[in-house]
């Protein structure tokens, strides 16, 4: 199970860098992580710090690629919408209330979880090309089906995997696929597990063979 | 002693129906502040057939209703026509059908999840999500015929449950209510079929034990109301259905990725919980379809569900996430809430079961410190949906088509001067006819005559002319404006126009709810 599972996690990391950079930070941003992450888990036992410890590998790996760019500036919106929304509130606008519900802090984070929840849309990452494949989205469903009927082992790739794009929706842009490139790595490990796990539950039932993996 | 015995059983469920009453009853007749043109059209037509027993195109107790052009399906006028008759036609009595559907759903939701899961305090929490939910308090706020369409659905789901689970006769009142939804909206069209679909997968083992003949009388029952819409595709009343459908529009991409890029697009965390679709009359604003925080709980209550649910739960509520998005996916809109509000019935149950196991969790772990901490957050989440939803949203002037009913009611001081309104797709005409309570058996005489159906073959067509009022595009530049003429036009065309004319007078304006001129009314010298 192992092999054949890093097996296509391979072919499949070789291939999207094949295809989308010249850039050699890159599959070193990559092989970075892989490692970081491998090492960690071995060495932090407790898993109370096993998550903060993956989540800023993952942050400064990022980082390490490109600089946080915090697009603050080049994101003058939630400004705008903090200013109509005290507006909309006539004469109170200026009312503790008011304050502290709508300010830039809140609208900013808004943004933020927005810009999030992006990399994680279906068209970005399944239809429009540029990240998976559109079949990956049933092995990534079986993925998820199996992670959660047995998590065990399972939680650093997944934090690995919510962690990514926290660095690139800082940069309040629409995703892009290098900037989102460290989710490969989860997200091709999660898709191949679900392809095996299909494809052993496909032979279970066709042959009636017990067939495990 | 029985009353008060299912008093004190049901107590927190009325608790539950009564902050749902709240939510929905409130100030209803002035937030939305202003009536969208298919609440005044349903609302209209129902005056229509309660005088004169035919619709405003002079049509005799219509089961479709041409309206616009967009051949509504009827039941919703019919449902309105009581609240008329006792209240007159106003804001109040054509949006009330739908808010009392919408607090009736309340109910059906409990019940629902009650059969489905045996667990009440999961049928509890249902309907307590289902009651404050920022989506469902936006469709019951209207008069939306979807809202009447999701209730007729959960009683269908409901009988559908008790039928299968021994009450064998009830599928004939599922059959009813299913046959119902068909003639409310027109996406039941196509979310009814799927969803008995659903149903009858989910629960094969149990519908085959119901008795062969009832089941027939279910179908024939469906097949009863199903012969309008038949007919209307026969007959040509599909106009709505061709403009919208994605079929009959080039995007530029494939078809099956089009159709899956509206599919994700729905579950994107945007649409979800932090912007909601493109019309601002769906969701609050900077609000989506669920508050942010049942982001956490749709996940904890999908991982439960895996791993706790039966069979027959997980594939009810996932087959339903998986087909239901399909209304709003086939038509040319990317992501509309309109289409897909019996999506939520399974995403509702999911967010319950989330907050089901995060109570087992904290009731036995951390209860003192986390709890309470999630709960104040929550609050504060629901607060600022409360405050995007009564004090932004009404001043959003995009959303209401804010502004016509002042006009029509300034206007009518000028009986006998010429009157030039500018044409939109708001359809002025109707807010006119319903403000102004225009005698419809008058309106059935000219109908005939001023209204032009779409040139290009789409739903919409237009009202030129009624009375002393013509509805038209004002360009001063192509054509100057008779002497001693009113008009009346956004504060936008009043400036356009101006470069090419400018003997005129002011006579009034309407401002927005901020205070912003939106309309002028001038009368040319």
């Amino acid at each position: 199970m192992l092999i054949a599972l890093a097996t296509i996690v391979v072919v499949r990391i070789f291939l999207f860098i094949n295809f989308n950079a010249d850039d050699w930070r890159i599959p070193l941003m990559i092989f970075v992580t892989v490692l970081g992450v491998f090492f960690i888990n071995r060495i932090i036992k407790n898993s109370q710090f096993l998550y903060p410890a993956i989540i800023i590998l993952v942050l400064a790996v990022n980082g390490f690629y490109k600089p946080f760019e915090f697009g603050f500036n080049n994101n003058p919106v939630p400004v705008w919408i903090t200013d109509e929304q005290r507006r909309e509130h006539g004469l109170n606008y200026d009312s503790p209330g008011v304050l502290v519900i709508h300010n830039k802090v809140v609208n900013y984070a808004f943004s933020f979880l927005e810009h999030y929840f992006d990399y994680f849309r279906g068209d970005f990452l399944f239809t429009n090309g540029t990240f998976l494949y559109f079949f990956d989205i049933l092995f990534i469903g079986v993925g998820f089906w199996m992670i959660i009927k047995s998590p065990k082992g399972w939680k650093p790739i997944i934090i690995w995997l919510f962690a990514a794009p926290i660095s690139a929706a800082l940069n309040f842009q629409p995703p892009t696929s290098l900037k989102a490139a460290n989710m490969l790595i989860p997200l091709t490990v999660i898709s191949s597990f679900g392809a095996l796990k299909l494809m052993s539950l496909i032979l279970k039932m066709g042959k009636g063979v017990k067939y495990k993996i | 002693m029985t009353i008060l015995n299912s008093l004190n059983k049901y107590k927190l469920l009325l608790v539950i129906l009564l902050i749902a009453s709240v939510l929905r009853l409130w100030n209803l007749q002035s937030i939305p502040p202003h009536l969208r043109n298919d609440e005044a059209a349903l609302g209209y037509n129902a005056y229509s057939v309660l005088e004169t027993g035919k619709d405003e195109h002079g049509e005799f107790l219509p089961i479709i209703f041409q309206s616009f052009g967009d051949w509504k399906m009827g039941l919703y006028v019919y449902l309105a026509i009581p609240f008329i008759a006792i209240l007159g036609l106003n804001e109040l009595a054509v949006r009330l059908p739908s808010a009392l559907a919408g607090i009736i759903s309340v109910w059906l939701i409990y019940e629902i999840v009650n059969l489905l899961f045996a667990k009440i305090r999961l049928a509890l929490i249902s309907a307590f999500i289902f009651a404050i939910s920022p989506t469902f308090i936006a469709f019951s706020r209207g008069a939306w015929e979807v809202n009447i369409s999701l209730t007729m659905t959960l009683a269908a789901i409901l009988f559908f449950l008790k039928a299968i689970n021994g009450k064998n006769a009830l599928l004939m009142l599922s059959a009813v209510f299913f046959g119902l939804t068909l003639l409310t909206s027109h996406t039941a069209k196509m979310a009814t079929p799927l969803l008995l679909l659903i149903l009858i997968v989910s629960f094969s083992k149990q519908f085959r034990q119901v008795s062969k003949k009832i089941i027939l009388l279910s179908i024939l029952t469906i097949s009863i109301f199903s012969i309008p819409v038949g007919l209307s595709f026969i007959e040509g009343k599909i106009a709505r259905l061709t403009t919208l459908s994605i079929f009959s529009y080039q995007s530029g991409l494939p078809l099956v990725q089009s159709i899956a890029n509206r599919w994700f697009s729905l579950y994107s965390g945007s649409t979800l919980f932090i912007r909601g679709d493109t019309n601002p009359q769906h969701t609050a604003p900077n609000t989506g379809a669920f508050l942010l925080l049942d982001n956490i709980l749709l996940i904890v209550g999908t991982i439960t569900l895996i791993k706790k649910g039966t069979l027959i739960q997980k594939f009810f509520v996932f087959s339903g996430l998986l087909l239901l998005p399909f209304p709003s996916a086939l038509t040319i809109e990317k992501v509309n809430l309109e289409r897909v509000l019996p999506l939520f019935i399974p995403m509702i149950i999911i967010i319950s079961i989330g907050i089901n196991s995060f109570w087992d969790v904290f009731t036995k772990r951390f209860a003192k410190i986390i709890l309470p901490i999630f709960i104040f957050i929550y609050l504060l989440n629901y607060l600022y949906f409360l405050d995007q939803y009564f004090i932004h949203g009404p001043k959003k002037n995009d959303a209401w088509q804010y502004g016509y009913k002042e006009i029509f009611h300034k206007i009518s001081n000028f009986k006998n001067d010429e009157i030039v309104v500018q044409q939109s797709l708001e359809h002025p005409y109707i807010f006119f006819l319903f403000y102004q309570r225009y005698d419809p058996l008058k309106y059935q005489q000219i109908s005939g005559q001023v209204f032009i159906p779409n040139k290009e073959g789409k739903d919409m067509g237009l009202v030129s002319r009624i009375d002393n009022i013509e509805f038209m595009d004002i360009d001063w530049s192509k054509i100057k404006p008779k002497s001693k003429t009113i008009f009346a036009m956004p504060t936008f065309k009043l400036e356009q126009n101006s470069k090419f004319y400018d003997d005129y007078n002011m006579i009034d304006e309407v401002r927005d709810l901020n205070g912003f001129p939106i309309f002028k009314i001038v009368q040319t010298l």
